[in-house]
């Protein structure tokens, strides 16, 4: 009868303390795509964000509301913008989130905002880089990335870097994939190409971007006989050109996206293909402080801490910090929070030098870095107060 | 986007050998995966909406043997063969020979729902990250002139249209092959006839099945593998029967061709996704044209 006695009381206890935790809990939404082809790339963005909250309820929950616990709530796209929607309505609706993060893709992302513009919760872009979203149109949306413009500046830092290593490479090629994030870059791309005389582009060529393989689009850019290939894309965009280049005994100087050229999971994959390029990216590894995060997670999940990853880590940990100083968890009173939350250089695992956000919620300390592979270790080497190396100019597949 | 150049039809005239090549050698793929594909529906008459994702499964256990054994794709063929035409028995035995004789509308959602639970598996065991397999023939290129082809994908063709000969070959000379026409002709009849038809069925599926855990090996060396990615193949498969006439053998070869080819071309002369388009317009004017293929009538 004790033994019944004491089992009740302190399972009574036990759920009590269940329902104390459950309580103070506050949720917070994640949408990224678990599924479908845009799965990598989603499933990197929430392994960044499961990882800071983790950290955050570790180290004692959101101090400033009596050590509230986060509890993440996630919703997966599938990878399809109908789906970003719905699982958006689900987690606010349903599961009564007060702050949303996510997707890993514009054509996920813009609608998701949209979804978080109408019900007034505050919204957290962390990965894509549509400009859209940040130029005074939503009121509930803060992205703590970068913006196409970003990635096309860092471009022509790569493009002098080059130029100065050896002013003969000259011809460039462009090779973008034909989605929203492609057709954008581009754009961009082909206007300030046109404007530099010391550059001469001998072709500009998209590639599907579902494609199986990029013999074809390869094909032609090689025929075209440049010294520099620009790819914009992810990371199955880049195992797949690198794959063809391999083929086509096609052996340019590559400057690519971080998800096409910079992702630490590039070497596993393709191996030496990835050896010698450039890559524009917004998190560079070996910056010092995103060298413990990059520990921390490769010690939970057995994999490098990857470009989106980092950015899903990076977007989680402003939110937490906005989550924790707002006065209460009412969106008005986050969204204050997030219009008054800063990280300091030193607090940045990311290539941006802070965080601080304007009036439309697009951050002003934006930057990026350019990183290379060199043998193992994937590198940065610019800008040179950030470079851990020096640009080595190597063709594409040579020793 | 359009190309920052116009392409004109000189411009990718010198591009022409290697793309021909590049789709000749895709369509041996495609031919060797529609070839299993028609054969169950040409046998079984029924269509198998997982068929991609069994290849999906052979690249997995491909991989499996590269990261955990160390084994060369090439060599985790004596493992994933087995394994896969293991899968496809019990496959048959559980899920398939029970719906044997139902409506078609209950094999579509079973062979659809097999789909769907193994893409799911496959992403819940593996996620969704993509991997590539390294073997001794990668970085392996035959040059003929202006022609560079990856041994691996020469071998895979050449591997690929041998054994859609070897199939024929079975199912028109052989004892067996006599057996499981009869099965697939009629099926009263065969059993009339003393034919274990049953066991036809079986067989024939476990070969149609069976053969991608050949295939998953040899395209491994220059494919890749993530969940969905059998996915592309299924539907590719049936683009490819139905241009070729389902259940015809003969046909699925060429079908292959015709659509790896198609793709090669189809991107070569437009930018992006256009070339899709080409090979879904090329499907569609068959379903309203010719519904019975290229060589319509003349089955298993």
């Amino acid at each position: 009868m004790k033994r019944m006695v004491g089992f009740f009381l302190s399972t009574t206890v036990l759920l009590a303390a269940f329902n104390t935790n459950a309580a103070d809990a506050v949720k917070v939404g994640a949408v990224y795509a678990l599924t479908g082809p845009g799965a990598v790339g989603g499933g990197d963005g929430m392994r960044g964000t499961e990882l800071a909250i983790e950290e955050a309820n570790a180290s004692g929950g959101l101090k400033n509301h009596g050590g509230a616990q986060i509890e993440l709530v996630k919703g997966d796209s599938q990878s399809k913008p109908v789906n970003a929607v719905g699982e958006t309505e689900r987690l606010i609706n349903q599961d009564k989130v007060v702050l949303i993060m996510g997707a890993a893709t514009s054509n996920e992302t813009v609608p998701l905002s949209q979804v978080a513009e109408k019900y007034g919760i505050p919204h957290i872009n962390t990965i894509p880089q549509q400009e859209s979203m940040t130029n005074g149109s939503l009121k509930w949306t803060w992205s703590t990335t970068l913006i196409d413009s970003d990635y096309v500046a860092g471009i022509f830092h790569a493009l002098d870097m080059i130029h100065k290593l050896d002013p003969k490479k000259t011809k460039i090629a462009v090779l973008c994939p034909d989605n929203e994030y492609g057709i954008e870059m581009g754009k961009q791309l082909k206007a300030q190409l046109a404007d530099r005389k010391d550059l001469k582009v001998v072709s500009f060529i998209d590639y599907g971007a579902a494609a199986q393989d990029l013999l074809q689009p390869a094909l032609k850019v090689k025929a075209s006989q440049p010294d520099i290939v620009i790819q914009v894309g992810y990371f199955r965009a880049g195992v797949l050109a690198s794959k063809a280049y391999e083929q086509l005994d096609f052996h340019p100087i590559v400057i690519g996206t971080g998800g096409m050229s910079g992702d630490p999971k590039l070497r596993k994959e393709i191996g030496k293909l990835v050896a010698w390029q450039f890559a524009v990216t917004p998190f560079s590894a070996d910056l010092p402080a995103a060298q413990k995060t990059g520990a921390a997670f490769e010690k939970k999940f057995q994999q490098p801490l990857t470009l989106n990853s980092a950015l899903g880590y990076f977007g989680t940990k402003v939110a937490i910090r906005a989550l924790d100083s707002a006065k209460s968890f009412k969106p008005a009173d986050i969204a204050d929070a997030l219009r008054k939350v800063k990280f300091r250089k030193d607090e940045m695992i990311t290539s941006s030098d802070y965080i601080e956000f304007d009036q439309n919620g697009r951050n002003k300390g934006r930057d990026t870095t350019i990183t290379q592979f060199q043998g193992d270790k994937l590198v940065t080497v610019w800008p040179p107060e950030k470079a851990t190396a020096k640009p080595v100019l190597k063709n594409f597949n040579t020793p | 986007m359009r190309a920052w150049r116009d392409d004109s039809l000189m411009d990718v005239l010198p591009l022409l050998p290697q793309t021909l090549a590049d789709g000749f050698l895709l369509g041996a793929v495609y031919a060797i995966v529609a070839v299993g594909l028609t054969l169950t529906f040409g046998v079984l008459r029924i269509v198998n909406f997982a068929h991609g994702d069994f290849l999906a499964l052979g690249l997995y256990l491909t991989y499996i043997g590269a990261t955990w054994l160390h084994l060369d794709p090439y060599l985790s063929l004596v493992l994933v063969l087995p394994l896969v035409t293991l899968v496809a028995a019990f496959t048959y035995r559980l899920l398939i020979a029970p719906v044997i004789l139902a409506p078609e509308h209950n094999q579509i959602v079973v062979t659809l729902g097999l789909s769907l639970i193994l893409q799911n598996a496959m992403l819940a065991i593996f996620t969704a990250d993509l991997h590539a397999m390294p073997s001794v023939l990668s970085g392996h290129i035959v040059r003929i002139g202006n022609v560079f082809i990856q041994a691996a994908a020469l071998i895979a063709s050449a591997a690929s249209i041998a054994v859609c000969l070897g199939l024929y070959w079975l199912l028109r000379s052989t004892e067996l092959g006599r057996q499981i026409r009869a099965a697939a002709q009629d099926r009263d009849a065969a059993l009339m006839s003393g034919v274990n038809v049953d066991r036809m069925y079986l067989i024939a599926f476990c070969i149609g099945v069976g053969s991608l855990g050949l295939v998953a090996p040899l395209i491994a060396p220059f494919n890749y593998v993530s969940p969905s990615v059998g996915s592309n193949f299924t539907l590719t498969a049936f683009i490819v029967v139905v241009l070729g006439s389902m259940g015809n053998f003969v046909g699925a070869l060429i079908g292959g061709f015709i659509i790896g080819l198609v793709e090669a071309v189809g991107g070569l002369l437009t930018g992006g996704s256009i070339n899709f388009i080409i090979t879904y317009a090329i499907f569609i004017l068959f379903l309203l044209f010719r519904p019975e293929g290229l060589l319509g009538g003349r089955r298993l």
